[in-house]
Order: structure tokens, then sequence, then C-alpha cells
């Protein structure tokens, strides 16, 4: 075995039965994050979500959404508030008077019966998730009903007490199948930047944590020096750069084992939605990378094991809390919002929120990934020069 | 042994810290099979010249050169053939005994069911095989001391480097901590030990290299040694009073060769320190100063060290 993995799977055996470490790593970022999910609507307790409803149709099909959703059923388990138009429906959402809306544009029955495929708008808020996903999967259920409908009352139109015209069945028959619906649905998030709090919190926990989790590596390096098992390790058949690699790649172990624990717990547990597995992956590795270069970087100015653990936490807390790894920065001062983009933080949880509240795919994180990872790769590089001082101890 | 192919061989090292000398053309060789001391006080310069030979220090000056591998050039290899044992414990306290050389020993490139054995093998050497797979935290420091020897030789290196392994460590513990390294020696294994203790050297090591402020100053078997010093012996005078008039006194006395003066009284040498007593004791008496012991010591490396440096070993 490469002198590099026996000392990371040492590393991680120390670590692992050292219970403070365990807390730091699972228990705390796992806990908090539940907390927050639970306190801050992500949870998965019985709710009757609000709904802002903006019906400027006047036609069929307006009385039959706004009877759709007040009638038996949806009627028993969501409450609604009249709206004007779009606009209404928004500001209900952001003053909280609302957890998600639609708008039904105007001459929907109309537009529908000229062949025109309108669209119902859902308005979410990001900070409620769920209640946003009901609202969809009502307005989808409606458009569905609508179009069976359509299809009813086209053939009976189409028929018109003649006998059937086979390829106007067809027609008909194909239409209905390739799905192509006389309304569609579009999905606006009325608020992204303060916003899947459930989710939001704990991606911003996992990091925060993170940073704590890996900061081991660089402290051990020196503790390894200051209790003389630095100079055994270098007598041995090994390279002083296999010392180096060794503490890399075990914090680097423990800390993709903290990070991926949190996302499954609170996916299974709490119901976060962390988005694409791939995308959560990709940044998962980013901000591990980012992690570990700057607090390798931080401990590595310092003299002793303590000095090191000093400069790394407060570190940690600086970006966490400039990263809004606390608090969402929407309504930050724009200084402060600058200053996030130059934390690995701010980027990690800006990829994390894409994926979760934005459905975006591994693509469409990879710039933030990317921009998460550079902090670790310069960071790193610091790191590494500032290691090889330590092994030489010549 | 001196004559057999040397398993080591330092030339001319030398290691500056700033304006500091700390080891000043240190040359010498171990054979396979045998034991080395280096004996000298504290500040001699020992362990920066075993820091040398383990390669954890390269030299400003000379080259270390291992079963004819050069240190420098390739020091992995080299390094296979030592064991190290460092002067502090050396070990992971939250690691069991058996972890910590489980450790050692896959750095060393030994696994599976050898290391097992070689583990196992090594806790009983130095007594520990009921303890093993206790923390190392709930050692006492003698066992911490066992250990600490025990992951230097799992490897079963052809040479072992021992830095005073016994400093801070009690009597029993010392005993058990010799023993194990003479059995090491009678299996073969070669032995480089540093100590400033006399005795420990007298002991352990087949040939001793006396070193002093970075430089070797004698080397050679105990015998060849002493007989540095020719057949005198020591007269160890504990007084108060006024040593310096005390010592000018005493060396005007017919028969005595030296006096050294020292905290707390003076060393005479010279020929048949026993006839000379009566001689030394009036003489002290004359000084006035107040004679409160006298012990007669015969030729040991301390006399040596005394004689080639001035000073004694624990100064």
């Amino acid at each position: 075995m490469p002198g590099a993995l026996v000392i990371a799977r040492k590393d991680l055996r120390q670590r692992l039965r050292d219970r403070s470490a365990i807390v730091v790593a699972v228990v705390a970022p796992v806990v908090l994050s539940s907390i927050l999910t639970f306190a801050l609507g992500g949870g998965t307790a019985a709710f009757t979500p609000t709904f802002a409803v903006a019906v400027l149709d006047e036609g069929d099909i307006g009385t039959q959404f706004a009877d759709a959703l007040l009638g038996p059923g949806l009627g028993d388990v969501v409450e609604t508030v009249d709206a004007t138009d779009d606009a209404d429906v928004a500001r209900l959402i952001e003053t909280g008077e609302a957890d998600a809306g639609f708008v039904l544009p105007p001459e929907t029955t109309a537009d529908i019966l000229a062949g025109r495929r309108p669209t119902i708008t859902v308005l979410r808020d990001a900070s409620a998730p769920v209640a946003g996903a009901v609202a969809e999967a009502i307005a989808e259920g409606f458009v569905a009903r609508v179009s069976a409908g359509q299809v009813a009352v086209a053939t009976t139109i189409a028929l018109d007490g003649a006998p059937p015209d086979p390829a106007a069945i067809a027609a008909l028959a194909e239409r209905a199948q390739e799905g192509d619906l006389p309304l569609t649905v579009d999905a606006v998030v009325v608020d992204d930047t303060g916003a899947g709090q459930a989710t939001y919190f704990a991606s911003g926990m996992a990091v925060f944590f993170l940073f704590f989790t890996v900061a081991y590596g660089a402290k051990s390096l020196l503790a390894e020096r200051d209790d003389g098992t630095l100079a055994r390790l270098l007598t041995a058949p090994i390279r002083p750069s296999s010392v180096i690699a060794g503490k890399a790649l075990g914090s680097f172990v423990l800390g993709l084992a903290s990070i991926t624990t949190v996302v499954l717990f609170t996916t299974l547990a709490v119901g976060a939605r962390w988005g694409d597995p791939i995308g959560v992956a990709i940044m998962v590795l980013a901000v591990v990378v980012a992690a570990q270069g700057v607090t390798a970087a931080v401990s590595t100015f310092a003299r002793t094991p303590e000095q090191a653990e000093g400069y790394a936490s407060a570190v940690s807390v600086v970006l966490a809390l400039i990263g809004g790894s606390f608090f969402s920065l929407s309504q930050a001062p724009e200084a402060l919002q600058a200053l996030n983009r130059l934390t690995p933080n701010g980027w990690a949880l800006r990829g994390f929120g894409q994926l979760a509240f934005e459905s975006a795919g591994a693509v469409d994180i990879l710039p933030a990934a990317a921009a998460t990872a550079a902090f670790g790769v310069v960071t790193g590089a610091i790191a590494l020069v500032r290691a090889r001082r330590i092994v030489d101890i010549r | 042994m001196a004559n057999a192919p040397a398993l080591l061989e330092c030339s001319g090292l030398r290691k500056n810290y700033g304006a500091v000398v700390a080891v000043d053309g240190v040359s010498f060789s171990i054979a396979p099979g045998e034991s080395y001391g280096l004996l000298g006080p504290n500040g001699a310069g020992k362990t920066t010249t075993i820091s040398m030979v383990v390669g954890l220090f390269d030299p400003d000056a000379g080259e270390v050169v291992v079963q004819g591998v050069p240190m420098g050039r390739d020091p992995t290899r080299a390094k296979v053939q030592i064991g190290y044992v460092p002067q502090d414990i050396a070990l992971y306290p939250d690691l069991t005994a058996r972890e910590n050389l489980v450790f050692f020993g896959r750095l060393y490139g030994l696994g599976g069911d050898e290391l097992g054995g070689r583990v196992e093998e090594t806790l009983g050497l130095v007594g520990l095989v009921d303890r093993g797979d206790d923390r190392v935290d709930t050692y006492s420091g003698g066992m911490k001391r066992r250990l600490n020897i025990a992951a230097g030789m799992l490897h079963r290196p052809s040479l072992l480097v021992l830095d005073e392994p016994t400093v801070g460590v009690d009597p029993q513990s010392r005993n058990s901590i010799l023993e194990a390294i003479e059995q090491l020696g009678r299996a073969g294994m070669a032995v480089l030990y540093t100590t400033h203790y006399m005795e420990e050297a007298e002991r352990l090591c087949d040939r001793v290299g006396i070193i002093d402020e970075g430089r070797i100053v004698a080397e050679g078997t105990r015998r060849e040694l002493v007989a540095m010093v020719g057949e005198r012996d020591r007269v160890r005078i504990d007084a108060s009073g006024d040593t310096v008039k005390l010592a000018r006194t005493l060396r005007k006395v017919t028969g005595v060769d030296e006096v050294t003066e020292r905290e707390g009284g003076v060393d005479v040498t010279g020929v048949e320190a026993r006839r000379l007593l009566p001689a030394l004791l009036e003489a002290a008496q004359k000084s006035r100063a107040q004679v409160g012991s006298v012990e007669v010591l015969e030729p040991d490396l301390e006399s040596v060290f005394l004689h080639l440096t001035g000073k004694a070993l624990r100064d």
C-alpha cells in the first residue's frame, strides 16, 4: 500500500475514534439542518397551502379552473385568495399571504377554441417549495383535464351526426397522444434569492461544518511535527510528499463523507430537495476541494496545532457569514453581496441553490462548481508550498 | 568486527545551524551485527549525527552510506535498512499498541500475515503482548518507551538506531530496554546507540565513539579507550571550602597525574591511586578544605572522557 494511503487510513481511523470529530463532521450539520428545515417550512408535516388566484378569463375554462380549486377535493386541502392580476399574485406571495399562485390569462377559453395555446402561470415562493410543487401539479392536472375534454368535444363536432371519418379520428387521436395540449403551464419563482430555506440552510450548514471537518488535515501535520511522529514518518522509506498527500487524502475523504451524509440524511429524513444528483455530486466535490484548500492554506501559517485550529475556525466563520450559510444575503447591501462572490461558500451555495430551486442540471452549475473549486486550487497550491516547509524539518 | 564490510559508513559529516557548528567532520562505520555507541554529554552533537544517519537531516558536508546505498542519492532504499527510535516518544496515543505497530509496519511495506506475525513477535520482545489492544495513552512512561523501540525494530532493519532511549525511564524499565537491545544485538542486528550514560555504553556497545562539541575525539573498544588513559585510577573527592586551593595542593602530591576541579569537589587521577590516599588526605587537610567523602574508581569510559575533554560526561 503506498505511503500516502497508509497515512490517510491511519488519520481516518484516528479521526473516526474522536467523538468530537464525528459531532462536527456529521451530527452538528445534520441536527442543525433538520432543525432549520422543520422550522423554516421544509418539513414533512401536513399543511394547507394558500394559493393566490387571478382568473382573468371570463369564459368556461376560467370558470372550470376556479371551480376546480374551490370544489370538493382540492377545496378541502387548499385555501385560495383572490388576486386581480399577476402582479397582485406576486405581491401576495412576497408578503407571505400566499404560498404560491396561479394566473389564468384573459381570453384563455377563446384562445383554446381558436387553436392557440395559452399558458397558466404558476408563481412559486422558493421558501415554500412544497406548496410550489403542489401548485404546479394542480395546474398540470387541470391542463390534462382540459385536454381530455377538448378531444371529446372535437370528436363530437367533427362527427356532427355523420359517420366517423377514420382520417379525422386518427388525426384527433394522434394529437391527443402527442400531448399537444391546449394549455401550457409555466412555473415562475417569485423570489429566488431568499428562498428555499429548508434546503438552503441544509446546504448552508453542510458547507459551514465542512470547513471545520477538513481543517483537521493541516492541523494534524503540525501536531505530528510537535509530537515527534513526523520525524518518525520521515525516516520511513517514503517520500516527504507522501506525508502531505496522505494528510490531504485523509481529510478529503472525511470531508466528502461528512457532506454526503448530510445530503443523504436531509434528503431521506427531512425532505430536503437537493436537486439533480450528478449536479449535487459535482458541487460536493468542488466544495470539499475549496474547504480543504482554504483551511490548509490558513493552517500552514500557524506555528502550533492550536493556532492552526484558531485560524481555520476564524476564517471558516467569516466565510460562512459572508458566504450566506447562516442567512440569505438577498436583502443585504450590495457591497456584502459583492463580497459574497469572493467566497467559496457563496459560490457553493449558489450552485446548490441552482440545483434545488431552479431545477438546474449538472451542466448549468458548472460555472459555480468551477468557481468554488478554483478557490480550493489556488489556496491548495499555497498550502502545498507551506506544507513542504513544515515537512522539511531539517 | 570492524574489519567486516561496513553496514553503515559515515564520512566527514558536518552540520551547521547558522553560525553554530553542531557536527564537525564526524566519521565512523558500523559492521553488520556490531553495536556502536556514541557517548557524549548533552549538546555534543549525538542527535544531529543520528538525524543525518537516518535521513532526517541532509548533511552540509559528508556522506552517509547504508549497505552501499548513499542516503543522499537514494534515501528510500537506504531507509529500508534502518530502524529509528527517537529520543522522545513518537507514537499515536489514541491508537492501540497493535494499531501503532501495524501502521509503522505498513510504512515499511509489510502487510498481511507477515505483518501480523511481526507485530506479535515484537510485542512479545518488549513484553507488551497482554496490553497490545490498549490505547497507548493508558500506558506508563516505561511501557511507551518499550513500544517506541518496538516500532523501530518491527521491520527487522539491518541497523537499529536508538537515540538515548532510556532518558527519563525508571530503573526497571531501563533494564528491560537494555535487555531487549542486548537481545537484538545477539540476534545479529547492528545497533547505533547514543547515550550520555557511560554504563549503558559499556554494557551494550562493542565499540564506542566519544563525541564532544561535534567531533569524535576517540573511538574504539572499551579496552582500547581505557588504555588511552593508561592504568590509572581516579579518586573522587567530595569536599567543601576552598576547592581551588585543594586542587592546587593535591597537584603537588607525588604520583598525582591530573587534578580536575568540579562542582562539590575534585577528581584526581594517578597510578595506583589507592596507595596515594594517605598523601591525598594529608594534603586535603593542609588546604583546609572539608572533605566529605573519598571514592577510588577503576578506569572507565567516564575517566576516558574526562581525560580527553577535561570535563565530566554529565557537565
